[in-house]
């Protein structure tokens, strides 16, 4: 995938609604494919968290306790808190199919939002704006 | 400064006794309270002004406007004062008054812009003795020059002190800290917000608030009616003689301000220590009270001068030290609240109400005269002193209320805690078992003097907690004996931190502490002791110590957990090595492997200003994990490094990372110097580093006034950024009027779409460099809302305040939401126009927009465009990564070859 292409998938998570396209094109030359078969665990509940996956093909099945949570196709984001949060993974995710995903390592992160200041403000924009929204959803 | 409240207070005290003088010769003693509210009217008005244009001109343009305006009043009143003018005894009487409060107000304000908290709790009191002196030299002049001086030579004395003042204020300026107009800013922003309405319900809840309103309200009539008490006994005595009315007026400030001199040395501590808060407060109204009787019973000028004298020896002395004691318990916000309160409505409407009372008792109505006035003040002086005695216990309930929520700000702290209860208060806290509490305690403990609480405190020195072992280390200082012993069974703490302030007693105190002590600890032979002490030096300079270099050494030789904290400490102190050693030892401490060790050794390169290491000190800059060394050693070099970062920022072959981070240093270094630097690359080709100079001056224009924002260029940088708005605009109609809703080509729709709003943002940000930033800013985000009314409201302002030539460029931007018509406009305006799909993208082929670049090669790419083969392969040369691989991608694409 060139990094354009990668910032076109980037740019269809709706976390990234409010970083504009030059800034996911930073996010995009950090970020890693990564091809995994079926069946492969990409993390375990209680695992440090890492990063970000975006699934490019295939789909991922997210669970917790072994309960199936969500199936995330393509297009589809698993573990955006890991890029905020410290606290070992709630859930686990396996490809239930071979899958080719795009990992955008935490740490990394880090250094493009460091090098890059303006794209906070886009980022927290967004993860105030779910915030917000799961405040919605507990005072129903 | 010192010479410049002198000459304040000189100048006023001149001025004064002739305004009485000149009144009293012309009019009753009860035309004064016609004079009183007039005067209140003209200096509310006067101030308000001066308060609102402040918020236009820099402070200094401000304090030399307003003493070219006394001078050229005083002039006015030196040729009137020859002539019969009946109004001329009323404007002068308001001038006289009006000028005493603005000069001070205006040189507090000064001394606000030169001194910071520390500073100013050490010079303040100096400050106060320039005042006392320049008040008993000013009331010299008319007291004994009356005679020998005409009214009109004392205000050419005045003009000449007011030429000195602009002359002192002009160099003082100078001497003003670089941080100073952005401390001053957001207090005037503050003092706006406090409306009547919002302070009443805050004063009149609290019972300390009101009785302490109550006080100041009663003090303030009874005062008002004792100095118009001694008017009329002077009019009485002296009839219409100008001479000896300035005369005794003189004599009267000139020996009470002698008075009071002597009660503020040599009484006023010792009642406050002895007798606390009570004393200190109800020595004023007692004096009132005292004198009024006497007045009353003997109507003579001497009874008269010794109430007004009370009143005068009492208020600066006592009574001031007393209220600010009152104030220490309130927090600030509330202890702002009731300053204003007092400032705006207490003074007003106690000079009113003092005012209507003297008409009342006047031959016009009652006809008791001066007895009536005498009765009242006695029975309000009495009603003060009942209230001070209620205030004696509610001090001691809210400041053991706001040590229990720990709200009493430190920093605004202006005097030591001397009031006896107060302090015993807090000697209590010590022995309680709240960590947060005793630590609070010893905090303000810290400013205590001459009281001995060694027995609550030493024991402190074995609390399980270090912060408080630290904390109670600090306040030894306090005590009044040597506590170096103990002091020295703690450099064997566990906690670096306790030891590090068993050190800064042992070196500091006033009993033992020297340079010999430092070096003795820096001899100690335990390392964690040694440590301490070369911690202790690098944050406490000592002007007969100079580091060895050996010590270094030994310090940088340590090994083990210390190792890493002994570094940090050698770079320290190798700011103050001889010039070459210290820039051998940073220079290689920069390289040490830990930013903590290279933090301190960039800050001590900047302290020691070495500016050979000043390249590697910004090469920090270009790395995200080193960048806050980089930036925080590059601010200790202060402004004589503008020089090099601006050869830094222009070099277009350097680190493009480390340049973007350039007009971040800049816009800390408020000196007109790093303005130019940021405007000259205002028009720089990097987007990145356009828009940083531009907020970083924007933020220069923020915290310091006083910096001149070039705005030929602003102006022609504004016209930059609406022209290339526009060619943006005209590029996004090409592709937008082919959308067809695929996701694919919306990427270099979206991207335009992004560079238009960012062309936007820059241009308010540009805007904002020449008007208030502030109202911009507003305007800006209405525009950027939803709400019509906020976007039709910020339209009009802008309409009112650009100027007519950037009228037609920016407005139709913010207007106009039919995109052909903009396109029109750019048409006609800069020959713009929208071309063919072709043509749009070899333009954005064409320019420097690197990101622009890749999505319209991708456009290339995605659409197959054969005829732009040549373009794309062109670019695959270039340096930039994302260029390079999609315009790979592209001609693989256009040629044919899928695999690309």
């Amino acid at each position: 995938m060139t990094i354009i292409e990668r910032v076109l998938l980037l740019q269809s998570l709706e976390f990234f609604g409010g970083v504009t396209t030059e800034q996911l094109s930073f996010i995009a030359m950090i970020a890693e494919e990564v091809s995994v078969d079926s069946e492969s665990v990409l993390y375990k509940e209680n695992d440090p968290p890492s990063g970000l996956y975006v699934v490019i093909s295939g789909a991922v099945a997210v669970t917790r306790n072994g309960q199936l949570i969500e199936r995330v196709g393509p297009s589809g984001s698993l573990g955006i808190w890991a890029l905020f949060d410290d606290q070992p993974r709630l859930t686990a995710a396996k490809a239930v199919e071979p899958s080719q995903l795009l990992f955008v390592p935490r740490e990394d992160f880090y250094d493009v939002l460091s090098d890059h200041v303006d794209m906070i403000q886009g980022v927290f924009k967004q993860l105030v704006e779910r915030v917000r929204r799961l405040a919605t959803v507990v005072d129903k | 400064m010192f010479s410049y409240i002198f000459g304040v207070l000189f100048f006023y005290y001149v001025l004064d006794p002739i305004r009485k003088g000149l009144f009293l010769r012309s009019f009753s003693e009860y035309e004064l309270p016609y004079a009183y509210f007039l005067t209140a009217i003209v200096a509310g008005t006067v101030a308000t002004l001066a308060f609102k244009l402040g918020r236009h001109f820099s402070a200094i343009t401000l304090l030399t406007a307003i003493n070219v305006a006394i001078i050229g009043a005083l002039l006015y009143f030196r040729w009137a004062m020859g002539r019969e003018i009946w109004y001329l005894p009323w404007i002068y009487f308001c001038f006289a008054k009006t000028v005493s409060v603005l000069s001070t107000t205006q040189f507090w304000l000064l001394a606000g812009y030169v001194y910071d908290n520390r500073q100013a709790k050490r010079i303040y009191s100096f400050l106060g003795i320039g005042a006392i002196v320049g008040a008993i030299v000013g009331s010299y002049v008319p007291a004994y020059l009356s005679r020998r001086l005409s009214p009109q030579a004392m205000l050419l004395i005045c003009v000449a002190t007011c030429l000195l003042l602009i002359f002192l204020s002009l160099v003082a300026w100078r001497h003003r800290r670089p941080e100073s107009s952005k401390q001053a800013k957001p207090a005037e922003r503050e003092e706006q917000r406090d409306r009547l309405s919002d302070i009443l319900p805050a004063i009149f809840g609290s019972p300390h608030l009101r009785l302490m309103a109550a006080l100041i309200f009663f003090t303030l009539i009874a005062s008002q009616l004792a100095d118009w008490q001694v008017d009329a006994s002077v009019k009485a005595a002296f009839g219409s003689d100008q001479t000896l009315i300035q005369e005794f007026t003189g004599r009267l400030s000139f020996y009470t301000n002698i008075i009071a001199v002597v009660v503020q040395l040599f009484l006023t501590n010792f009642l406050v220590n002895r007798f606390g808060v009570l004393a200190a407060i109800a020595i004023l109204p007692a004096g009132l009270f005292l004198s009024s009787a006497g007045f009353l019973l003997y109507q003579t000028l001497i009874t008269a001068a010794l109430a007004r004298g009370s009143d005068t020896v009492f208020r600066y002395s006592l009574n001031r030290s007393g209220l600010e004691m009152l104030y220490l318990p309130l927090s600030p916000s509330v202890r702002k609240r009731l300053k204003t309160f007092v400032d705006v409505f207490v003074d007003r409407v106690g000079r009113a109400v003092a005012g209507v009372l003297i008409l009342l008792f006047g031959p016009a109505f009652l006809a008791f005269g001066t007895r009536g006035t005498a009765t009242v003040a006695m029975v309000l002086t009495f009603i003060c002193l009942v209230v001070c005695f209620k205030l004696g216990r509610s001090y001691v309930n809210a400041f053991r209320q706001q040590l229990a929520r720990r709200e009493v700000e430190l920093g605004d702290v202006s005097h030591f805690v001397r009031d006896p209860a107060a302090v015993q208060l807090l000697v209590a806290a010590l022995e309680g078992k709240n960590e947060r509490r005793i630590l609070y305690a010893l905090q303000l403990l810290q400013s205590v003097r001459k009281v001995d609480f060694s027995e609550q405190l030493l024991p402190l020195f074995s609390h399980p907690s270090p912060h408080v072992r630290e904390a109670a280390l600090r306040t030894l200082m306090a005590l009044p004996r040597d506590y170096s012993a103990e002091a020295t069974r703690m450099l064997e703490d566990v906690s670096g931190r306790v030891r590090l302030a068993a050190v800064g007693y042992l070196c500091a105190n006033e009993f033992s502490g020297s340079v010999a002590t430092l070096q003795s600890l820096l001899d100690h032979p335990q390392t964690e002791i040694r440590l301490a002490a070369a911690q202790w030096a690098s944050s406490n300079p000592m002007p007969d110590f100079q580091p060895s270099i050996e010590l270094v050494d030994s310090l940088c030789a340590v090994q083990g957990p210390q190792a890493v904290e002994a570094r940090a400490t050698a770079a320290a102190l190798g700011a103050y090595l001889p010039r070459d050693d210290s820039r051998k030892l940073l220079s290689r401490l920069l390289d040490d492997p830990d930013p903590v060790v290279k933090a301190a050794a960039a800050k001590a390169a900047g302290t020691a200003g070495h500016l050979n290491l000043v390249f590697e000190v910004a090469s920090f800059l270009s790395v995200g994990k080193t960048r806050s060394v980089g930036r925080a050693g590059l601010l200790c070099y202060g402004e004589r490094i503008v020089g090099t970062l601006r050869d830094l920022l222009g070099d277009s072959r350097g680190s493009l990372a480390l340049r973007r981070q350039i007009p971040w240093v800049l816009s800390r270094i408020p000196v007109q110097e790093s303005v130019d630097t940021l405007s000259d690359h205002l028009g720089s080709q990097d987007s990145t580093i356009r828009l940083r100079c531009a907020k970083a001056l924007n933020r220069l224009h923020e915290t310091s006034q006083d910096l001149k924002m070039p705005s030929a260029v602003i102006d022609r940088s504004v016209r930059d950024e609406i022209r290339a708005y526009y060619e943006t605009l005209a590029m996004s109609r090409t592709f937008d009027s082919q959308a067809d809703g695929n996701r694919q080509r919306g990427l270099l729709q979206r991207a335009l779409h992004e560079r238009m709003d960012q062309r936007l943002e820059m241009i308010f940000r540009l805007l904002g460099l020449e008007h208030d930033q502030r109202d911009i800013y507003s305007a800006y985000l209405a525009l950027k809302g939803q709400l019509t009314d906020r976007r039709t409201s910020a339209i009009e302002f802008l309409d009112n305040v650009l100027h007519r030539d950037l009228k037609p460029l920016v407005l139709p931007l913010l207007e106009e939401s039919n995109p052909d018509a903009l396109l029109g406009r750019a048409k006609r305006l800069f020959g713009i126009q929208s071309a063919g799909t072709e043509e749009a993208l070899k333009g954005l082929l064409a320019q420097n927009d690197n990101w622009l670049k890749s999505c319209a090669l991708y456009e290339i790419g995605r659409g197959r465009i054969k005829e732009l083969s040549e373009s794309c392969r062109t670019l695959t040369n270039e340096k930039d990564l994302v260029v390079k691989q999609t315009a790979t991608w592209a001609l693989a694409q256009c040629v044919g070859d899928r695999t690309g």
